[in-house]
């Protein structure tokens, strides 16, 4: 593309930027690097003193069974296991917790293994275990927790990994805290999980869903009046209507439903309204605790096109959305349907606590 | 290879490629100076260890994009008025085209970048920015169809396969 590249042809650091970048990186060579002083001390206390030293390594050996690249990382850091070093944000280090810090409680046990701070953001590396069954699975995503102590936060959470033989699964919490206090709250701060959800399904743009959408195009083209729980895209440009406004109307079924491949959703209507491609979907909704999300786009000669626009809404048993696309009528056989989501399999309610000193950390 | 430049070689050698992936992620050439301080720093802060010059390049591709986000994403922005930037263009295609990359998601303006400037593959992006392969795909696509009265035909077509 010349004529992005011409964009930055005039694009580059000024003298003066670069040489003050070199002026404060030298100043900050003076700061105490911490990462050999811990490999050094883990290193010493392994080999010197057994007691701690079984402490540590209880803690080298949780982070080994989920990540041994983190788990590396700590104990020998000057290794040059350095292709995981991408793995990584940003080649931060790991600082197990200096005690232990867990709860058990409906026989789910909590583990916070390391807190890792850096100015603004502490980073919460937790383990779940579920002691009496299997709700902790490779598939488990946290959906509600919290943090207390903190007034004006921001908290993320990312699944690292999940053990099969421990049955452990290993989160990265992110706690942004916009008030810039995590170098001075004195106070402890707490950590809750009050419900998480596992056995959940992800697709992403499934490849082989092979349905032709000129087979299943309808010719009835009844619609219905509903009441909306969502919509998404350009709604409001192309109905005119407020989302809040609540009614919409939608296709009736009026195909056979047609599975897209992914559990539960099927294709139930397929049309051409006013020159627009509708395409609705429904799932049974399994129980109150079962989400999901999807969405549904088209692709022809590889490219993606995306619907105008889509509609939500729902009945007693069943959660249905309706994707609107503008398409050529003409060539609808060139058009390739797909789509991509997750749909949560069982929500478990669980209240998990943990308290911390963060000043510990810093 | 694993070249040995001193820090300061290494803020003179990747210097451009930061500023210039910084600039694309932020649009603006005052968050791209922030930006590009921050990286260097870390560099020095981090000392990370690289196999490969390739290596140190995905790291500090890597830390620019961790950096941009961490900037853009900062709540006391949006209380801030932005600096009036003068930026000269040659012509109009040019600047028309700065300008639809100011309206792209942040998520596809790296991908537009490493691909078309850096010239990586997608491959190569994928494992920078730990996206899978497909999703940098369809962001690429996604991206150039925003851009596609920008884009020449030779590139749309070529580019991807």
């Amino acid at each position: 593309m010349k004529n992005y590249n011409k964009i930055y042809e005039n694009i580059e650091p000024s003298t003066n930027l670069i040489a003050k970048t070199i002026e404060k990186s030298t100043k900050t060579v003076k700061y105490t690097n911490f990462k050999p002083l811990v490999a050094v001390a883990s290193l010493v206390l392994i080999f010197t003193i057994p007691v701690v030293a079984s402490q540590i390594d209880r803690i080298y050996q949780l982070m080994s069974l989920v990540s041994i690249e983190e788990a590396e990382d700590f104990i020998l850091i000057e290794k040059e296991n350095t292709e995981d070093l991408l793995l990584k944000d940003d080649n931060e280090e790991f600082i197990p917790t200096n005690e232990p810090i867990f709860i058990e409680n409906d026989d789910m046990h909590l583990e916070v293994i390391s807190i890792k701070i850096d100015e603004n953001i502490a980073k919460l590396y937790i383990t779940l275990k579920d002691l009496r069954g299997n709700r902790v699975n490779d598939s488990i995503s946290l959906s509600s927790f919290s943090i207390h102590g903190l007034k004006t936060a921001s908290l993320g959470s990312e699944m690292l990994g999940f053990d099969e033989e421990t049955k452990k699964a290993t989160f990265m919490i992110t706690i942004t805290d916009f008030e810039n206090i995590l170098d001075t709250i004195t106070e402890k701060i707490t950590f809750s999980i009050h419900e998480f959800s596992t056995s959940n399904l992800y697709w992403d743009e499934n490849e082989d869903l092979n349905i032709d959408i000129s087979e299943i195009i309808s010719q009835k083209t009844d619609t219905k009046e509903v009441n909306l729980v969502g919509a998404s895209g350009y709604y409001r440009e192309n109905t005119g209507k407020e989302v809040f406004s609540q009614k919409a109307t939608v296709l009736e079924e009026n195909i056979s439903p047609v599975n897209i491949g992914i559990e539960d959703i099927n294709i139930v209507a397929c049309a051409f309204i006013d020159g627009k491609l509708h395409i609705q979907t429904k799932k049974q909704i399994i129980n109150e605790y079962n989400e999901s999300y999807s969405s549904m786009f088209l692709q022809k000669n590889g490219e993606n096109i995306d619907c105008l626009y889509s509609m939500s809404f729902t009945d007693n048993l069943y959660k249905f959305a309706e994707y609107v696309f503008d398409v050529d009528i003409e060539n609808i056989s060139n058009y390739e349907l797909k789509s991509i989501g997750m749909s949560s399999g069982q929500k478990i309610i669980s209240e998990l606590e943990v308290s911390f000193n963060l000043l510990e950390y810093n | 290879m694993l070249l040995k430049l001193s820090d300061s070689q290494v803020i003179n050698h990747y210097s451009c490629m930061v500023y210039k992936l910084a600039f694309a992620k932020s649009g603006s050439k005052f968050d791209a100076d922030d930006i590009f301080q921050e990286v260097f720093i870390r560099y020095i802060k981090k000392k990370p260890v690289f196999e490969s010059e390739n290596h140190r390049k995905a790291w500090l591709i890597r830390v620019t994009i961790n950096c941009s986000i961490t900037l853009l994403k900062n709540p006391f922005r949006k209380n801030t008025q932005k600096l009036d930037e003068q930026l000269e263009f040659r012509d109009k295609e040019i600047l028309d085209l700065y300008n639809e990359l100011q309206n792209l998601p942040q998520k596809y303006r790296d991908v537009i970048h490493l691909f078309y400037y850096e010239q990586f593959s997608i491959q190569e992006i994928s494992s920078i920015l730990k996206r899978k392969p497909s999703t940098i795909r369809t962001q690429l696509t996604r991206a150039r169809d925003m851009l596609k009265q920008f884009i020449s035909e030779e590139d749309y077509y070529e580019k991807l396969q």
